[in-house]
């Protein structure tokens, strides 16, 4: 009599399977025997494993000129085409700002409020809100009843000469652009984030400290990508220059130049991967219209350290690199899967989304459809791009995975 | 007798005898039993006076709350149609549908024999119906928490989340 939910027949467990979202689903299996071989067959392979692609749900579109997340999400599954839904009453109203190692998701809202967060555990760990960044001194309610942040309005590395000075931003503009990215190493709980209109760097810790720590060094600003490599972060500017970030649990962290940017290194949109133990830094090369054309990358040699060319415009491309091999780029915390561990992936390849980062604070609304909207997967080899959809998407989608690819067995790295 | 000449009188209630497993008599109007796609195939083919069915699979205690579903669905489904008629507006299925959800929300042993017997007699909102309720109380919770509410014993499978 006991577990006699356990033994309902199978036409009645797959009327009720029918009705559940993924994450549901996932936990429906763990519960008893029979509801798991029911349940198995259902659910995707490798679930926990394969990249995902977050799009909005449904019909969903937020307001223009904003990204924040409704009550689910979608998963976009590239090996079956599908999307499956997610209930995420957690992420209402918040931008999401990060998409870090392990399946954890940084996101921001318009009161100021920080939070790490599992969309399958649906945990949710609060982080030192806005008004705890660096320089942020203060908010206020405007006249109207809207909410106003006092952010610095020159870059705080310039505070050693010339006097504070700030400006006022609106809340929702703070939400949509004041952390520009976050990422988060799962073994310390140590989160980054390029924040700011002069896109610094801040620190904080999950759960210990109540404050971001400003991250000093020679250059403090202009950051476009930051990644962990070998246990430590990494940053690239907007002049290709990559520096590593040293103390960064003390307090006190400090960044310094590693290397200066590849020769010939105009502005584009950059990112750090690690691929194979191999630092790499992708360039993204976009046409007129702000639509990615190409993608240029080049290694880091440290012993030098120099840059090796891995992938040219014209020069073509070293093609070890991306042998067995998809690297994801975006928003998230850049990451490569083995594609001979997972089918429907290509090797050789960067599956991108739509994140450029326009020189100076803001980008064109007009043009946010267009970013928002691209997104697909560049072929290193023959220089094709593939696009999965027709339409863009508001929120900006972002790669997802629950796997911390830093420990995935890549095999040996064959030097030519 | 008269009446029966009037058409606007109703003809008396043609109903049928629904026995319980525990052997208890249950009559119920015709339309009302109709309702179950398993007594309205061959309904036509069995003698007038033989109108009486033997549910083995169902209590008496199941019995009564389906019995009611049943009614109040077809008295319902008179009121809206009647309502629809005269063009009059109605809140009737609004209304039908809070009834339901306050008749589903039952404990889970209620809710099992209501989906067995909704099943077994093949009555498909009243199937939907519960369903529906089982995957809201999936919803949301984790594997430890579906197997206390549906009172499911652990049998030692891996649970990912098992230290939550």
């Amino acid at each position: 009599m006991a577990s006699r939910w356990s033994q309902i027949p199978d036409h009645l467990l797959e009327l009720i399977t029918i009705l559940l979202n993924l994450d549901d689903l996932v936990r429906f299996s763990c519960v008893c025997r029979p509801w798991r071989s029911h349940a198995t067959p259902l659910l995707v392979p490798n679930l926990n494993l394969i990249p995902w692609l977050i799009v909005p749900y449904g019909n969903y579109t937020c307001k223009i000129a904003s990204n924040i997340c409704d009550k689910t999400l979608g998963f976009f599954n590239i090996q079956d085409g599908k999307t499956y839904k997610i209930d995420t009453p957690q992420l209402a109203d918040r931008r999401i700002c990060g998409s870090c190692s392990g399946g954890w998701l940084v996101t921001v809202h318009e009161n100021s409020e920080i939070q790490v967060y599992h969309p399958f555990s649906k945990k949710v760990i609060q982080l030192p809100p806005v008004t705890k960044l660096p320089g942020v001194t203060g908010c206020f309610i405007g006249r109207r009843n809207e909410l106003y942040y006092v952010v610095p309005n020159r870059p705080h590395f310039s505070y050693r000469v010339l006097e504070m000075s700030t400006t006022t931003m609106s809340s929702s503009e703070v939400r949509e652009r004041y952390i520009y990215k976050a990422i988060m190493s799962p073994s310390t709980g140590i989160v980054m984030v390029i924040q700011g209109r002069f896109r610094t760097l801040a620190v904080c810790r999950v759960g210990r400290v109540k404050k971001w720590y400003s991250v000093k060094g020679d250059i403090e600003g202009m950051y476009n990508d930051i990644a962990i490599y070998n246990r430590e972060f990494y940053a690239v500017n907007d002049f290709g220059q990559v520096f590593v970030v040293s103390s960064v649990d003390s307090g006190r962290p400090v960044i310094k130049l590693v290397i200066s940017g590849p020769y010939g290194f105009d502005y584009c949109k950059s990112y750090l991967v690690e691929c194979k133990g191999e630092l790499l830094l992708l360039r993204r090369v976009c046409n007129n219209n702000c639509v990615t054309a190409c993608f240029m990358i080049n290694k880091l040699d440290f012993s030098g350290p120099r840059w090796v060319e891995v992938k040219h415009l014209n020069r073509g491309y070293v093609d070890d690199v991306g042998k067995d091999c998809a690297m994801f780029v975006g928003y998230n915390d850049s990451f490569c899967i083995s594609t001979s561990s997972f089918t429907g992936y290509e090797e050789h390849s960067v599956y991108f989304t739509g994140d450029i980062l326009k020189r100076g604070l803001s980008f064109a609304s007009e043009l946010q459809e267009t970013i928002y909207g691209d997104l697909g997967v560049f072929n290193l080899k023959n220089d094709v791009i593939k696009r999965f959809f027709s339409k863009s998407f508001q929120p900006s989608p972002i790669w997802f995975t629950t796997n911390s690819f830093s420990s995935i067995q890549f095999l040996p790295h064959q030097i030519p | 007798m008269k009446d029966s000449f009037n058409p606007s009188i109703e003809p008396p209630k043609k109903t049928v005898t629904l026995v319980s497993s525990d052997g208890y008599d249950f009559e119920v109007e015709e339309e009302v039993a109709l309702e179950s796609q398993v007594i309205k195939d061959g309904f036509e083919d069995k003698a007038v006076d033989d109108r009486e069915y033997l549910l083995f699979n169902v209590h008496s205690d199941t019995l009564e709350l389906i019995i009611k579903y049943c009614e109040k669905h077809v008295s319902s489904r008179k009121s809206i149609s009647a309502a629809a008629a005269s063009s009059s507006s109605s809140n009737g299925e609004e209304a039908l549908k809070e009834w339901d959800e306050h008749f589903i929300s039952v404990d889970t042993n209620t809710l099992y024999d209501i989906l067995m017997a909704a099943d077994y007699l093949n009555i498909k909102s009243l199937l939907d119906l519960a369903i529906q309720k089982v995957a809201d109380t999936i919803h949301g919770r984790s594997p430890e928490q579906i197997r206390k509410k549906f009172n499911i014993e652990n049998d030692s499978i891996i649970d990912p989340w098992a230290s939550e």
